[in-house]
């Protein structure tokens, strides 16, 4: 289950490497468009917006799978190991109970989005449901995250008991 | 008032209690939304989050993020000190001095200070220390010289202080230059009297073997180069130098916005590793550039999508405007207060990383910086002169730990001890920028506006 999951959030991080690329290509390609040809750009910008939303929600469970969320821990350092472990499964546990909070959130506005058939409010107008869906989609894979990095860490705290 | 009290209570203890800073805002946001019954935010949760990273200004991040970190993984950081070492090499403290330079003309390509320190530091300190330069000044140099890279743009303090407090993220990349320029030549000041004063130290001491640069040196290194030598790196300096220009000059001459810029200026950096520097690249360096830029990426973008959440509790609770309000209410002088906003921000600089700092207070700043009739332009500047200290004050000064990962032998308090003078440079530059705000302001003022 665990190599499952952190399976799946390294696919999605690289899919966000993509995601990156792809927006450098296509401002470019709008750079070139708009200031070199004077052609009329519509959908490049919103595009290169939505692929960074991607990169920023689903690229997030594969940063905190990395352990790459910067965070204030020279105060917990001075702690000893035990308590030290301790605190730290209860901030993950109230990190995860915010993420789960989100997933819920994200899923009621994709929903509301999607069967009311929202559109962004531009030339575009691309359906909105397309990129409302990344903000859930990372909050359940960055949810599974921390179930996996809860348990390691439980399991760890027992393992110093014996 | 107790609200506040309890809001910043809350938010002390879930930040400090080692979360990361992204999840931290959140859980606070959603526990003082919960405590004070704030539902309106609390509904609009989702909508919050996605809107605080909807923006086209914000895609000028992860793009410098990538730009950065390709370059940063690549020996250009090394070619750039190596060609200017060679032409200040008859200068005493020329060796700190090409790195602080070196970092200088790095930060224009790259906006983050950690990234300017390592990939200047990591060949530039082994070098000094072989060469005699003492291991204070060495490790301070880098120290320091990295932190040019928020301030010269691009730079990613700037960025998300633009977004923050919507004033012109163009603008305010040109605003940092001269003082990146001023900034510079003080840290070059104080890289060439530590090396007069570690020459006369020296000198007191049992007869070496001294080079040209007045440090004794244990190995017979070289320090003079013919022309020829001098000129032999300028083909590979080359590229570096128009991808520099390539940037500002499209900021400055109003060509494109700051985050076409950033997707030019990563295409290029690209195309410049794999044309110059393609024998550098391995399978695992590639996979590392690509990790880390999501990483990085990502890392930052969901501190926005949060620290706006938090901002909206804030806001939603009256918090925003009551502390605006009791700040004016103050009969204090305009400068009496901007004292204040300084050492509040160099406080926050000790404990957090520039980015987050930024993002949790300058909503709450702008407002009371245009009240007393301060340039916004100019206040990012002086922020991110504070968040510039705030990399080098422990305990998280972020470049401290860049340059003991690079020369794990020289011991913390050297470092600290060495990078200090550095943070007076700092501060100073903060003082002259006071007295002379011109010296942010006039370049922009002369911008084709975009």
């Amino acid at each position: 289950m665990k190599k499952a999951i952190e399976s799946v959030n390294t696919f999605f991080g690289y899919v966000g490497v993509v995601a990156v690329f792809a927006s450098v290509l296509i401002i470019i390609y709008e750079v070139v468009a708009r200031y070199v040809f004077r052609w009329a750009t519509i959908w490049e910008i919103e595009a290169s917006v939505i692929l960074i939303i991607f990169t920023t929600f689903v690229g997030s469970a594969f940063a905190l799978k990395n352990n790459a969320h910067v965070k204030m821990d020279m105060f917990v350092e001075k702690l000893k190991p035990s308590p030290r472990k301790r605190l730290n499964i209860v901030s993950s546990v109230l990190a995860l109970s915010f993420c789960i909070y989100a997933s819920v959130k994200g899923w009621q506005m994709w929903w509301e989005a999607y069967s009311l058939g929202w559109r962004s409010d531009s030339l575009w107008a691309p359906p909105l449901a397309i990129p409302y869906f990344f903000l859930p989609l990372g909050f359940v894979l960055i949810s599974l995250q921390y179930i996996v990095n809860i348990v390691k860490e439980c399991k760890d705290l027992r393992g110093d008991r014996k | 008032m107790i609200e506040t009290l309890v809001v910043i209570a809350i938010s002390l203890i879930v930040l400090c209690s080692g979360m990361p800073i992204a999840f931290g805002f959140g859980v606070a946001a959603v526990a003082c939304g919960l405590l004070f019954n704030a539902t309106g935010p609390l509904d609009m949760l989702a909508h919050t989050m996605y809107g605080g990273v909807n923006s086209f200004e914000l895609l000028t991040l992860p793009l410098f993020i990538l730009m950065g970190i390709v370059l940063a993984n690549s020996p250009a950081g090394n070619d750039l000190y190596e060609a200017i070492h060679r032409l200040f090499s008859r200068l005493p403290g020329s060796l700190p001095m090409s790195n602080i330079w070196a970092c200088a003309v790095f930060a224009a390509m790259c906006g983050s200070s950690p990234a300017t320190a390592a990939a200047i530091g990591s060949s530039g300190i082994p070098e000094m220390r072989k060469r005699g330069v003492p291991d204070g000044l060495a490790a301070g140099s880098i120290v320091g010289g990295g932190t040019l890279g928020i301030l010269i743009p691009p730079s990613i303090t700037f960025i998300v202080y633009g977004i923050a407090t919507e004033t012109s993220i163009g603008k305010l990349f040109i605003a940092g230059i001269v003082p990146g320029v001023l900034i510079t030549i003080l840290f070059s000041i104080w890289a060439v009297v530590a090396s007069v004063l570690a020459q006369m130290k020296t000198q007191n001491a049992p007869k070496l073997h001294y080079n040209f640069q007045g440090f004794p040196s244990p190995a017979a290194a070289r320090m003079t180069y013919s022309w020829a030598e001098k000129t032999e790196l300028l083909p590979r300096v080359l590229p570096i130098a128009l991808l520099v220009a390539l940037i500002i000059g499209i900021i400055y001459g109003g060509i494109a916005t700051p985050s076409e810029a950033a997707a030019i200026g990563a295409g290029a950096s690209i195309l410049l590793v794999l044309t110059v520097y393609r024998k550098t690249l391995t399978y695992t360096s590639i996979i590392r550039i690509l990790g880390r830029t999501v990483d990085d990426s990502a890392m930052i973008m969901l501190i926005a999508a949060t620290s706006v959440l938090f901002q909206s509790v804030l806001t939603d609770l009256g918090l925003t405007q009551n502390a605006t309000q009791a700040i004016t209410k103050l009969q204090a002088s305009p400068w009496v207060i901007m004292l204040i906003i300084n050492v509040l921000l160099l406080l926050l600089g000790c404990f957090m990383p520039p980015f987050a700092i930024i993002l949790l207070t300058a909503p709450l700043l702008h407002p009371i910086i245009l009240k007393l009739g301060f340039d916004p332009i100019w206040f990012g500047v002086i922020v991110t002169l504070n968040m510039e200290i705030g990399c080098i004050t422990p305990p998280f000064g972020i470049n401290l730990y860049v340059v003991k990962r690079i020369a794990p032998d020289i011991p913390m308090s050297t470092i600290i001890v060495g990078s200090m003078p550095f943070v007076l440079m700092l501060l100073l530059g903060i003082v002259v920028l006071c007295i002379f705000p011109e010296l942010a302001l006039w370049l922009p003022g002369k911008m084709f506006v975009k």
